[in-house]
């Protein structure tokens, strides 16, 4: 009885403490989410502002005379002359693991129903880069399951790979893949029991988008068994801009935690040119001057303060990282606007879809032209680079010849090899959504491919041959796909046992 | 001078050499800004000295709210925390009492924009 009086008076006790002083000030104006309040003296940057029925609001603007504030959360219960208290607390979110599983708001509050969400630990939103001494250069791949990435425009943990197109090109697919993928991963991962696995946990960030897509986006990780290991920070198209300002730097603290305690993690920002617009309508509101496209001057900073936050942390610091695949839309296919340009110079490289490949059937319509990742092969399994390190010198070659053999004038032996195994190639990297590879069996298609098995086949029926391949593996190739995975190099041995399983199938597929 | 320096300077020179803010030496100001300014920038003037005055004159005085009456010795100990809490406060800061049934209990004191409380309902709302 005493215990529960005692609990009772101290959670008494710390709240008095907490309230016994405040800066108020009331509010002046008040439009689309943003307030201005006279008062506040004492508000800091990016403190935290209370009004009445739970509504907070984040200090932006600190004025002289006044106090420009974005709100978050519902705000229809906020009125002019109502007034705004300090909290001495910046913006903080719940933090852990009891997330994953979970969608959430901005402010970490949830939205699936599933009731409360016990978090141990919180985490502010915005805080600063992790600074180069506790780094480590990016040195591990982080399978995304899409052959055409992951042989040619490898991704490591901890790098921030840009996913740029313009709208309807598949940019939400390889980003949703990739989580699939990893969901994948983690539970053979964990159910072999070895002990040096590191599972990648997912945290996906919609802004600005359409709950219709937002609710298909759930049900897709639900299906495909992803939901444990990812959290979804959603701030809607119908949320005020502020929500959809903070939404990614929310995200972002979510997945820091997974990295500074040891952990991988992955998030994807969809997408940052919603992000953009919504903090131009913010600096407008708060009367910002305005720049290049109306933009304010600090939108480089906007981007470039959150993608230095993903990183390989070195192993005195844990060894824990934060991949980020942040997401741009472009018009047109203009990759020279403002926004891309910007988050193209952030990033570790890009993956450019096309949608001229698109159309064409091309499906990922990666143009691997101008997509590009920065690290390089240091993300990539000894096995992929034996098999894929040419691939790109030789897609580009076959993109090259083959547009000149459109002309349709004579071609000797050898161009005409090389735009059959381009043909080849082409039919090869094609991928149905939602079905990522595991990449044993990617090492084992492309050495297929580079060997010569696929040459007899007709182009058109490549990928029926390619199905057909992974079919056999699966069910005759077990031991041989387990090793590339545990050796991860294609020693002699592994490759008479793909010999011998190529011939097998060949056999069998007519 | 831009019209918002100008607007300080004279709301410095409302205030007499014991910080407080006079009726007199606004008046004062307000017949200087009558006969040296141009009509066009008087009012804007005025308007901008008018809105930093109200933020000046929030600073003056000091508003105790107590659920009930408040005892004498109480009240002197109030003003010497007030005075400690807020250093910048002028030597002769104004007091006001104020009873304030919706407290429920507690006391509140306001002084410019900071408040300082302690109060039944501010627990009971923190707690809800």
């Amino acid at each position: 009885m005493n215990e529960i009086l005692n609990q009772i008076s101290e959670r008494i006790s710390k709240i008095e403490s907490e309230n016994r002083k405040s800066n108020v000030g009331t509010i002046i104006a008040l439009a689309d989410g943003v307030a201005r309040l006279s008062g506040l003296s004492e508000a800091m940057y990016n403190e935290m502002i209370s009004f009445d029925d739970g509504v907070f609001g984040i200090a932006l603007n600190l004025g002289e005379e006044e106090v420009g504030c974005v709100l978050l959360g519902d705000t229809s219960s906020v009125r002019e002359g109502q007034e705004g208290r300090t909290t001495g607390k910046l913006l903080s979110v719940p933090v852990g693991k009891e997330l994953l599983g979970r969608v959430v708001d901005v402010l970490g509050r949830p939205l699936d129903g599933k009731g409360e969400i016990k978090a141990k630990e919180f985490f502010p939103v915005e805080k600063i880069a992790p600074g180069i001494l506790p780094r480590k250069s990016v040195n591990q791949p982080l399978q995304t399951g899409i052959l055409e990435v992951d042989a040619m425009i490898p991704i490591g943990r901890g790098q921030r790979e840009l996913i740029i197109g313009d709208r309807s090109t598949g940019k939400t697919s390889i980003a949703l893949d990739t989580i699939i993928n990893q969901a994948r991963i983690n539970k053979e991962g964990i159910e072999s029991g070895a002990k040096d696995f590191r599972p990648v946990y997912s945290v996906y960030v919609a802004i600005g988008q359409k709950n219709a897509n937002l609710a298909r986006t759930i049900q897709l990780l639900e299906k495909h068994d992803a939901m444990q290991y990812t959290v979804i920070v959603a701030a809607s198209a119908s949320e005020n801009a502020a929500n959809l300002y903070i939404a990614p730097y929310s995200g972002c603290a979510i997945g820091e935690w997974f990295m500074q305690n040891g952990m991988d993690a992955l998030i994807v920002y969809d997408d940052l040119s919603k992000h953009a617009a919504a903090y131009r309508q913010v600096s407008l509101l708060l009367k910002r001057p305005s720049g290049r496209e109306a933009y304010p001057g600090d939108v480089f900073y906007l981007h470039s303060r959150l993608l230095e936050r993903s990183a390989r942390m070195n192993e005195e610091n844990g060894g824990g990282s934060l991949t980020a695949l942040p997401i741009i839309e472009t018009q047109q296919g203009d990759v020279s606007a403002y926004i891309p340009t910007n988050v193209i110079s952030i990033t570790d490289g890009q993956i450019f879809l096309d949608t001229d490949l698109f159309n064409q059937g091309i499906r990922p319509a990666i143009s691997v032209g101008i997509s590009v990742s920065r690290v390089g092969s240091a993300a990539q399994i000894k096995a992929f680079k034996q098999v894929g390190g040419t691939l790109k010198g030789e897609y580009a070659q076959y993109k090259e010849l083959a547009a000149f053999a459109q002309f349709g004038s004579d071609l000797d032996a050898r161009t005409k090899a090389t735009i059959e195994k381009g043909d080849r190639l082409v039919e090869v990297l094609k991928q149905k959504n939602n079905s990522p590879k595991p990449v044993q069996m990617e090492v084992a298609i492309l050495w297929t491919l580079q060997n010569g098995f696929l040459n007899d086949i007709e182009v058109k029926k490549i990928a029926d041959a390619v199905k057909s391949f992974e079919e056999y593996a699966k069910a005759h190739g077990q031991e041989v796909l387990g090793r590339i995975l545990s050796e991860k190099v294609i020693s002699d041995g592994i490759a008479a046992q793909l010999k011998s399983l190529c011939e097998a199938w060949k056999k069998t597929f007519i | 001078m831009k019209i918002k320096a100008e607007a300080k300077i004279l709301v410095e020179e409302s205030a007499g050499s014991d910080g407080m803010i006079s009726r007199e030496r606004v008046a004062a100001v307000c017949d200087y800004v009558d006969q040296k300014e141009s009509p066009r920038r008087k009012t804007a003037l005025l308007r901008a000295y008018a809105k930093l005055l109200a933020l000046e004159l929030k600073k003056q005085e000091a508003l105790v709210e107590c659920s009930g009456e408040i005892g004498g010795a109480t009240f002197e100990s109030i003003k010497e925390f007030i005075k400690k809490a807020a250093p910048e406060a002028p030597a002769k800061l104004k007091f006001a009492k104020k009873v304030n049934g919706k407290l429920l209990g507690g006391i509140r004191i306001r002084y410019g924009d900071n408040i300082w409380e302690r109060t039944v309902r501010t627990t009971l709302d923190a707690l809800r």
